[in-house]
């Protein structure tokens, strides 16, 4: 089962309702501010990097609206419905180091937990499920390491895996923590071939990273924050010397945050 | 083979019934790093057990089953009390209350007169599984007779139910337990709550616990939830390849360490004779040092 | 209620001249097991603790077959001890070595080593009970502890290892704090960091064979964890927690022991992990610096002065 993206879904509809819409939202942590009032519209497809120091609330951007982390206030909604009853639009790549690597999972076993939803409670995978498991590997070039254990792949690779994994939902909507931090050449010139693919076909991705040289070769749209929301639209208009250095330099929250 | 029926066979399936069913749960305490809670699990249930037997007068199952889980129960809000609303640090919470609900329960058993009557100290700690007799069974032909399987020890029954229970629900539910295990963020982001899939393991536990623990005591309960799984973890890097491993190494503990203990001794016409569960868990460790030092997957030596 | 009258009269030092000496030994201890826990629990090291004291099993059973085949008493004390130490010491290696050379987690390797060592004890054991020498059922004390039927002899020198281990954690208190609140800060200011993790693990040791023959193997454990945890709530500053951690399990030590000389039958070991236990429960709600009681107070001071 390898059904095209549902790209038919929205852009068929007469008023386009954002796929991911934010409003008012506040994440804190034990009383420290990480995101203040952060509302913003995403666009209705492409790719889209969050960028911003460290500790400007990135992961917890993604995190809040996956509902990882508790909302102080605010809510996301995607395509117009809470989150949580859209996850079947929605796939996440967490960042690198947040599992257990010596996990007794081959690469096969990892992506087929993109398929979990879609097979429903109580019931085992089926050998079509282990074969479209396979065809995604093969989308990101990792179709004779399906048998390796997750541990035993390269940075990179394992990189790959999750990327995989999250293809297997067949979203709509992709969040990324830091797909680029520390990945080779090959892995790097994958994900971005994915990427544009997956926007050709109608899919929203959002990543946040960390390499401000590359916002412009890779992505189309960019948000550009701090604790709140600095600056955001289309790369050629929002990343703007002007905004970057509003976003880096002397720390605008430094008022908001007390 | 009459005596074989009557006193080796049950005690023997009552160790190794007891070592798979805590061997099958033991692969997700092992996976989510929560080993230490088998041998929690198995301290404070002694109390809940020993006031329900002075309530009721009777050692059946039900009884026993709802005494536990009571005192587990209690000792977990006590262990959350703790942790959360007095903010002792997580392990000292843990590690306070199971020390005190054995206690408790060690001086239950001393004050109450129940000691030495139906359960003792020593057999909650050490096992008991050679009092599994089967004093009905004549012959071969008694494992076809319904009326002699009838008095089989109970706890047989009891753990082939639990064995069933856990079984069943790690088969149905093996792709949820897999995810939340692995990687529980994203479980969550499709759905899966990992703390309900995490409560059904520390339940799961429980119940492997309780009903272990009267007939095979808590020291075989411990050494059966982590060593096999661990055996299982140095030998495959396939999650059901291990829980089959697991189970296979919980079988041969169970066999050999019998025949070790009990067997092996009469046959070289020696008197002595080893606790038997002692030895059951000792087999078990012997295979995981086994595995840990010649298993092809010891994985990559961390550096401190 | 005779037990009540005994009891206080036990308390207060009315007892025989050996009972007031095993009280006060049995107190030493406690205060002993009081200090190292505080470094232990900050370390993380009471589930290492755990397995160590379980794993002592084996080597008391080793030590009475030695000292029986030596032509000794099988409950000489000095055996039981070296016995127990040596395999306590075989634990926390075999504990290292798993979680450092094989993919199975510090939980796991402290499980698996704690069960099977136990397990190996409990067999010797049995075979110590089969062999036909006088002195077996001694060996039971050393499960749940027992301080009736304890020499004098014994109880000294119980308060003198006490003492030692007390001197110790005095002499390094200052580097043991340090490397407790912030290791990578003693590290980069050339502290021997691992040296004073070992010299924490040793002492946990020292502690856990010497309170043996008290307390028992199988719940040592919870006064190496409960009088700090206790401790905590009466103070921010770790030398006074040091302090009340000491007093703390001496108290519970002391009751634990008077009141198992009124009924010799109860292990002394439950009856003093219990009153530790009610000491940390009255602690969390009473203690001076962040018990329940005080903090609910202190909130409404504070908002009424907002």
């Amino acid at each position: 089962m390898l059904a095209p993206l549902p790209s038919d879904r929205v852009s068929s509809g007469v008023m386009p309702i954002p796929p991911l819409a934010i409003r008012d939202l506040t994440v804190q942590y034990g009383g420290r501010t990480a995101l203040q009032r952060f509302t913003w519209n995403a666009p209705e497809r492409g790719l889209v990097a969050i960028v911003g120091p460290n500790g400007a609330g990135k992961s917890s951007l993604l995190k809040a609206v996956l509902g990882l982390v508790p909302k102080a206030s605010g809510t996301a909604e995607i395509f117009g419905q809470p989150v949580s009853e859209q996850r079947d639009l929605l796939a996440y790549v967490p960042q690198r180091a947040s599992v257990d690597w010596d996990f007794p999972a081959t690469a096969a076993d990892v992506v087929a937990m993109g398929l979990y939803r879609n097979i429903g409670w109580l019931k085992p995978l089926r050998t079509s499920d282990r074969a479209s498991a396979r065809k995604y590997l093969d989308m990101v070039g990792l179709s004779e390491f399906a048998d390796r254990q997750i541990g035993a792949l390269s940075g990179g690779q394992q990189q790959r895996v999750f990327l995989a994994r999250a293809l297997a939902q067949q979203a709509k909507l992709f969040l990324l923590d830091e797909p680029f931090a520390g990945v080779d050449a090959v892995t790097e010139g994958v994900m971005t071939k994915v990427f544009r693919d997956l926007r050709d076909s109608g899919a929203l991705v959002i990543a946040v990273h960390h390499d401000l040289s590359s916002v412009k070769d890779i992505f189309d749209h960019v948000v550009l924050l701090n604790r709140e929301l600095i600056a955001s639209g289309p790369v050629a208009a929002a990343f703007t010397p002007d905004n970057i250095a509003r976003t880096y330099g002397v720390p605008l929250s430094l008022n908001s945050g007390q | 083979m009459t005596s074989f029926l009557q006193i080796d066979l049950p005690a023997m399936l009552t160790g190794t019934l007891a070592a798979l069913v805590c061997a099958l749960i033991g692969n997700f305490l092992v996976l989510t790093r929560q080993s230490m809670l088998g041998d929690a699990m198995g301290h404070v249930v002694l109390p809940g057990i020993v006031i329900a037997f002075v309530l009721a007068g009777t050692t059946a199952t039900w009884v026993m089953l709802a005494g536990a889980f009571a005192a587990a129960l209690f000792s977990a809000m006590l262990v959350e009390f703790l942790r959360r609303i007095a903010g002792v640090e997580p392990s000292a919470a843990l590690g306070s209350v199971f020390t005190a609900m054995f206690a408790l329960g060690v001086l239950l058993l001393e004050q109450s007169g129940v000691a030495r009557t139906s359960f003792d100290v020593h057999h909650i700690l050490f096992g008991n599984i050679e009092t599994a007799i089967w004093p009905a069974a004549a012959g071969l032909r008694s494992l076809f007779d319904t009326a002699a399987l009838a008095s089989l020890p109970p706890q047989l029954g009891r753990l082939a139910f639990g064995l069933a229970v856990v079984a069943l629900v790690i088969v149905l539910l093996f792709k949820e337990l897999r995810v939340v295990s692995f990687d529980p963020d994203f479980a969550r982001t499709i759905g899966i709550s990992p703390r309900m899939i995490g409560a059904l393991i520390v339940a799961l536990a429980a119940l492997a616990a309780v009903i272990s623990l009267s007939s095979v005591g808590v020291i075989l309960l411990v050494a059966m939830m982590v060593c096999p799984p661990a055996t299982a973890r140095m030998l495959t890097d396939d999650l059901k390849t291990q829980v089959l491993l697991s189970l296979l190494f919980a079988l041969a503990s169970g066999v050999f360490g019998y025949a070790i203990a009990v067997l092996l001794p009469l046959a070289f016409g020696y008197e002595i004779s080893f606790g038997a569960a002692g030895t059951i868990a000792v087999v078990a460790g012997l295979f995981q040092l086994a595995a840990m030092l010649f298993g092809p997957k010891r994985g990559i030596p961390r550096t401190v | 209620m005779n037990d009540l009258h005994s009891l206080v009269s036990i308390l207060l030092l009315q007892a025989g001249y050996n009972t007031i000496v095993v009280m006060l030994g049995a107190a030493a201890l406690g205060a002993a097991t009081g200090i190292v826990g505080v470094f232990a629990m900050l370390r993380r090291r009471a589930l290492v603790a755990d397995a160590v004291a379980h794993a002592t099993l084996p080597g008391v059973a080793l030590g009475f077959i030695v000292a029986v085949s030596l032509g000794f008493s099988g409950r000489s004390l000095p055996f039981l001890m070296t016995g127990a130490a040596l395999t306590a010491i075989l634990a926390a290696l075999a504990i290292q070595w798993i979680t450092n050379r094989t993919r199975l987690t510090e939980d796991t390797a402290i499980a698996s080593v704690l069960a099977t060592f136990f397990a190996l004890g409990i067999v010797m054991l049995t075979v110590i009970q089969t062999l036909k020498t006088g002195g077996q059922a001694g060996l039971d004390i050393y499960l749940l502890g027992a301080t009736a039927g304890m020499l004098r002899e014994e109880a000294i020198t119980l308060a003198v290892f006490s003492l030692v281990v007390a001197i110790a954690v005095a002499a390094i208190f200052k580097e043991l704090t340090l490397i407790s609140f912030d290791a990578d800060y003693a590290r980069a200011h050339g502290f021997p960091v691992r040296l004073l993790d070992l010299a924490i693990l040793a002492l946990v040791l020292a502690v856990v064979v010497i309170g043996l023959r008290v307390v028992g193997l199988v719940l040592i454990v919870a006064l190496l964890i409960t009088p700090p945890a206790a401790a905590r709530f009466w103070t921010n500053h770790t030398g006074r927690m040091t302090l009340i951690s000491a007093m703390i399990g001496a108290a519970s030590a002391y009751f634990g022991a008077a009141i198992s000389a009124v009924s010799p039958d109860t292990p002394t070991g439950a009856v003093i992990v219990l009153v530790a236990f009610a000491l940390l429960l009255f602690s969390v709600f009473f203690g001076s610096a962040r018990g329940i009681v005080v903090r609910a107070l202190g909130a409404r001071q504070w908002r009424g002065a907002s």
